[in-house]
């Protein structure tokens, strides 16, 4: 059973998460710039955070409790630092791409639908929930059982 | 090495002479054929048949390639100018030609159309070779209107050439029951002749414009159209059906059945008719008469009693109550009607049309100017008149027409998913901007509401209407009336959002229907 630094594992994760958060971040605000939400900005990002902000608290709180503390750094299972991050990956791979396909998605929703039929973008994001969501619960789990392995 | 000197000297003199004589006959060809023409009907047929055919074995000689390129304007008139003064010999030597005639007639005037059209496809550098030889663009544009002129002429024998045909046709429905309207466009089409079944084409303008260098003549059009009418009434087409009384009494008013030797005015015909091809004859007295359209109008109502678009009764909208006999359901345009995005009244507006069918005669053609064709709806008025609104169309921001998806208010973006969309599609909302346009014909001007119309609330309108003006409101008298024009600019945001009405002002009527060609409505 191979052993990893638990800090430096955390540091890996922590990157990952804001690089990928800040990448996502951009994009969304890059769309509402341009209109691309219309008059559903709100609604957007709060779709956004409601995938990114668990997660970040949940990393931030946990860094900023070892601050406080100032404890040792000990070694891990491996296994744990994997599970947690590849899955985190994977989760952001798909958060990441949300602003990108959700946009299709609802183009290809509404084709050939007249008005009265046509769906909004909000709706789209909430087909792309069908994904995400199950996945949000596995990664939570895969972070939660990384850092209560400490 | 002397012998190679000499060989390409010769060369280079004789492609030097040829250049010369090749830019010589074609100027001697285009002033001999420019002359002959001119001088058409004082010269005599077997001199021109000989300058003909000098003419022409002397241009088949023409090689040079850069020369043919250079002064392709020339050349190709040249070869126009020779098959028109064919055209004419035909015509000039052939008293009572036969069909077989009649298509080398109409083959050797192509050919000359075809070279005409060549010739006003290029652009030949003008300068004093064309000076010398008087050659300018006023000889194409002349060619032209000789082409023109004589199309005319044989557009006339065409048609006279298969009036017996159409009669045939006409009669063998009346006697048989058989309705043959590609037999019609068959004989239309061997001489390339313009006709049109707009009655069961209706909107598929493609199909009407599709062809056609020879006019039709009304006699033909108008054997063509009743019998449309009656291929609707027994194939109980109900879809074609929705305009029937519209164009039966379109047909009825250019067969004008109560005069023995004139034909009626022509209504919103999009080609040109021959009107003088073939005069009305005892076949039309007898065939064509008022007892025929009173027959084929008792046949019209019986299959299509005049009915609303939508024929329900649930009293929701703007639905009223119900009147036996002409239209079940009755619905009026709202009064006050919907906040719109822009108003305007015009009072007093066109006096000289005296009846509401007259009226509506003219709103019809000007709409179908506008390419509103069979795309707009009736209403009965609460307080007398009627009023008409367009269907819904998709317009750019500053009101002019998006005619690549005029009638299509689906999603924004385009069918094909290329690049370019894709990237619009992730970073830019689909936006869309559409139109209709209410015209209310009223003893007053038309009264709004303070609240603004919704999406909702038009396409509820547009669904409960009438395709055609009320029969019952055809001959009421109405001399003195005012037109209002409503204009209910809608913007959706993007796809899935609520359409809102633009009361921002920025757009008055008169900007709205001068993009769609309606100004002259508010001209009165």
């Amino acid at each position: 059973m191979k052993r990893i630094s638990f800090q430096a594992s955390r540091k890996k994760l922590i990157i990952l998460w804001f690089s990928f958060s800040a990448a996502v971040f951009l994009i969304f605000l890059i769309q509402t710039m341009t209109g691309r939400y219309a008059t559903n900005n709100g609604e957007a990002w709060e779709w956004l955070f409601s995938f990114l902000t668990p997660s970040l608290t949940l990393m931030i709180g946990v860094v900023i409790a070892d601050v406080m503390q100032s404890s040792p750094d000990v070694e891990i299972d491996a296994f744990f630092y994997k599970l947690a991050f590849f899955v985190s990956l994977f989760f952001l791979l798909l958060l990441f791409l949300a602003p990108i396909l959700v946009p299709l998605l609802h183009r290809s929703q509404n084709k050939n639908l007249s008005i009265n039929e046509q769906k909004s973008i909000i709706e789209a994001f909430k087909s792309y929930n069908n994904f995400l969501l199950p996945l949000q619960g596995i990664t939570m789990v895969a972070l939660g059982l990384f850092f209560s392995k400490k | 090495m002397r012998m190679l000197m000499f060989t390409f000297c010769f060369a280079l003199f004789f492609h030097l002479t040829t250049l010369a004589n090749d830019s010589l006959r074609i100027a001697q060809a285009f002033i001999n054929l420019s002359l002959t023409n001119n001088y058409f009907d004082t010269l005599s047929t077997s001199r021109i048949i000989k300058i003909a055919s000098f003419l022409e074995k002397d241009l088949s000689k023409i090689t040079d390639s850069s020369l043919l390129r250079e002064k392709a304007g020339l050349y190709n008139t040249c070869y126009s100018l020779l098959y028109l003064t064919k055209a004419k010999l035909l015509y000039r030597t052939k008293i009572n030609p036969n069909r077989e005639e009649l298509l080398k007639w109409k083959k050797v005037l192509d050919t000359a159309s075809y070279y005409y059209y060549k010739a006003t496809s290029t652009d030949d550098e003008h300068g004093t070779f064309y000076e010398f030889i008087n050659f300018s663009s006023k000889d194409i544009n002349h060619l032209g209107y000789e082409l023109w002129q004589l199309k005319d002429v044989f557009a006339k024998h065409f048609n006279q050439n298969i009036y017996p045909d159409f009669k045939r046709l006409l009669l063998r429905y009346k006697n048989e029951g058989e309705i043959h309207l590609d037999s019609l466009n068959y004989y239309a089409k061997l001489f390339d002749i313009r006709l049109r079944f707009p009655f069961i084409t209706q909107n598929d303008i493609a199909t009407q414009l599709a062809g056609g260098e020879y006019t039709v003549a009304r006699a033909l059009d108008l054997i063509s159209k009743y019998l449309q009418l009656n291929y609707i009434v027994e194939t109980n087409d109900t879809l074609r059906a929705r305009r029937i009384y519209e164009y039966y009494e379109a047909f009825v008013s250019e067969l004008n059945p109560d005069n023995d030797t004139a034909f009626g005015q022509v209504v919103d015909s999009g080609i040109p008719l021959g009107n003088d091809y073939i005069p009305k004859d005892a076949f039309f007295r007898t065939e064509l008469n008022r007892q025929v359209c009173t027959d084929l109008l008792q046949r019209i109502r019986i299959k299509f009693p005049h009915q609303p678009i939508l024929d329900d009764t649930d009293g929701q909208g703007f639905s009223g109550e119900v009147l036996p006999g002409i239209a079940q359901i009755k619905y009026y345009f709202p009064d006050p009607a919907p906040f719109p995005s822009c108003i305007k009244a015009v009072p007093h507006f066109r006096s000289e049309f005296h009846t509401i069918r007259l009226t509506n005669r003219y709103l019809r053609s000007v709409l179908r100017r506008g390419g509103y064709e069979d795309r707009y709806q009736y209403y009965y008025y609460k307080r007398g008149g009627f009023a008409i609104t367009t269907q819904l169309e998709r317009i750019f921001s500053n009101g002019k027409i998006n005619y690549n998806k005029r009638w299509d208010l689906t999603v924004a973006e385009g069918r094909e998913f290329n690049l370019y969309d894709i990237f619009k599609t992730i970073f830019f909302a689909g936006k869309v901007e559409f139109r209709m346009v209410a015209l209310v014909v009223s003893p007053s001007q038309a009264a709004t509401t303070s609240i603004n119309a919704t999406y909702l609330n038009l396409t509820e309108l547009i669904r409960k209407s009438y395709p055609s003006l009320p029969l019952d409101l055809e001959d009421l008298e109405m001399v003195e009336k005012t037109l209002t024009v409503m204009i209910y600019h809608f913007n959706q945001n993007d796809a899935g959002e609520v359409p809102q009405l633009d009361v921002t002002k920025r757009l008055s009527v008169s900007d709205h229907l001068s993009s769609i060609s309606l100004r002259e409505l508010l001209n009165d």
